[in-house]
């Protein structure tokens, strides 16, 4: 009865607590720069089981789990190498802040959307 | 002895204008809410509202009140202003109280005797003390709503003075474009900011940018200099019937400009269902810049 199933509740962060998390990257993921381009990240697919058994349909013996290449811009490509696990988000703002001499906020708002959209993909973590 | 902390930058933003150390950073969360920030954490909150000409029922600055007692769940107390709001008394009306959430020190309403305009200021506790016993930072706050003159609009690393008659329409401070529209009964004006114009131009070049942003034909782009695009488009008078019929905005006017030395593009464009008062071109032009901005020290530690 998914229907009449209670909600899960999504656990909020505050502003504060998101801007002390330090984001890390996945081990599994694996990434290299590509000249001239930026950097490419490649990803395990995390499949919904109602797609990973239609997949499997049609082939029963994969030989490898599907995968997903990310080409990163130039700002990407250099967020993600900032991303060693030695900054917290607040670091990350001030550092691209400075170094791209904009503001705090347009810092906040595009980082933090960066890092959300790569947690989506499961290419990060939150420490 | 207090320490005065350095000022460096002025905000100017939708009827307000403050003095502000250089260190703050400025959020802006809507059209009259503004946050001040030191190294992402907060120090001081602006909200205001414009003049309300309505005389029935509680007043704005009542409405605010009841507001925060709402958010608080409980009554406010009224509390002593402090020291750096008792010069305010020939131009405001002050209520203070003691802090609705615990992570306020203090909030003050501000009523504006001239226009009635209320303005509620929040002093975080981290930093309340150096806020509140300097009195240049809430000293330079400035009303502009009933000074019926052009107001001077200052955020982040713009300045402008915006003509009389026009109103905030949307606003947009994501990386790389920042874009602001503000609006009159006839015409419509759109100013941006690209940064940095480095890796805008590595894509498109200046012509390309300003025919995108100006909804021009690029055979139609005067250049004034290596620096500076010009796009002026004058309807025939054929046009000009069959747009007013649809009220269309056929008289325009938009002007790019590449200042290298902040590696920045600035750029508007003013359109109108009437021709365009070389006036009001004139005073967006002169006025629309990047701010340059000192580095100093101007931390205030809590």
């Amino acid at each position: 009865m998914g229907l009449f199933r209670k909600k899960k509740r999504i656990p909020t962060f505050t502003r504060e607590q998101a801007l002390a998390c330090t984001p890390v990257r996945n081990n599994v993921v694996s990434w290299k720069r590509v000249d001239s381009v930026g950097i490419q990240v490649e990803y395990v697919l995390m499949l919904k089981p109602f797609f990973a058994s239609i997949l499997e349909r049609f082939n029963p013996a994969p030989s490898e789990a599907p995968t997903r290449k990310l080409q990163l811009d130039d700002f990407g490509s250099q967020v993600w190498e900032m991303l060693d696990g030695s900054r917290t988000t607040a670091d990350l703002i001030k550092e691209f802040a400075a170094g791209h001499e904009i503001s705090a906020q347009e810092a906040e708002q595009s980082i933090t959307l960066f890092l959300r959209e790569l947690g989506k993909r499961g290419l990060i973590a939150l420490r | 002895m207090e320490k005065t902390i350095p000022f460096q930058k002025t905000i100017g933003w939708n009827g307000l204008s403050l003095a502000i150390p250089a260190s703050w950073d400025t959020i802006v969360r809507d059209d009259r809410h503004l946050i001040f920030e030191q190294e992402l954490r907060p120090v001081l909150e602006l909200r205001w509202e414009l003049p309300s000409s309505n005389s029935y029922g509680p007043t704005q600055g009542e409405r605010i009140i009841a507001q925060l007692q709402k958010e608080a769940g409980r009554t406010l107390i009224p509390a002593d202003p402090p020291r750096s709001l008792i010069g305010f008394t020939p131009d405001y009306h002050i209520q203070c109280f003691n802090p609705p959430s615990s992570s306020t020190g203090e909030c003050a309403l501000l009523t504006c005797i001239t226009c009635g305009a209320p303005i509620l200021l929040k002093f975080y506790s981290d930093f309340y003390h150096q806020v509140v016993t300097d009195p240049k930072i809430i000293g330079s706050l400035t009303c502009w709503h009933a000074k019926g003159t052009d107001s001077q609009w200052a955020v982040h690393d713009i300045s402008f003075r915006l003509p009389q008659g026009f109103s905030l329409d949307s606003h947009s401070f994501r990386f790389g474009l920042s874009s602001l529209s503000f609006s009159t009964r006839t015409s419509q004006l759109t100013l941006c900011r690209l940064a940095p114009a480095s890796e805008h131009l590595k894509r498109n070049s200046f012509q390309e940018l300003f025919a995108s942003f100006s909804k021009s034909d690029p055979e139609q782009i005067e250049i004034i200099d290596e620096h500076t695009l010009q796009y002026t488009g004058v309807p025939g008078i054929g046009a000009r019937l069959i747009g007013r019929l649809g009220r269309r905005k056929l008289f325009v006017v938009a002007r790019f400009k590449h200042i290298s030395q902040h590696d920045r593009i600035i750029g508007f464009r003013l359109e109108s269902s009437q021709p365009i008062q070389p006036d009001t071109v004139q005073t967006i032009q002169d006025s629309y810049g990047i701010i340059q901005e000192e580095k100093t020290d101007s931390h205030i530690h809590p």
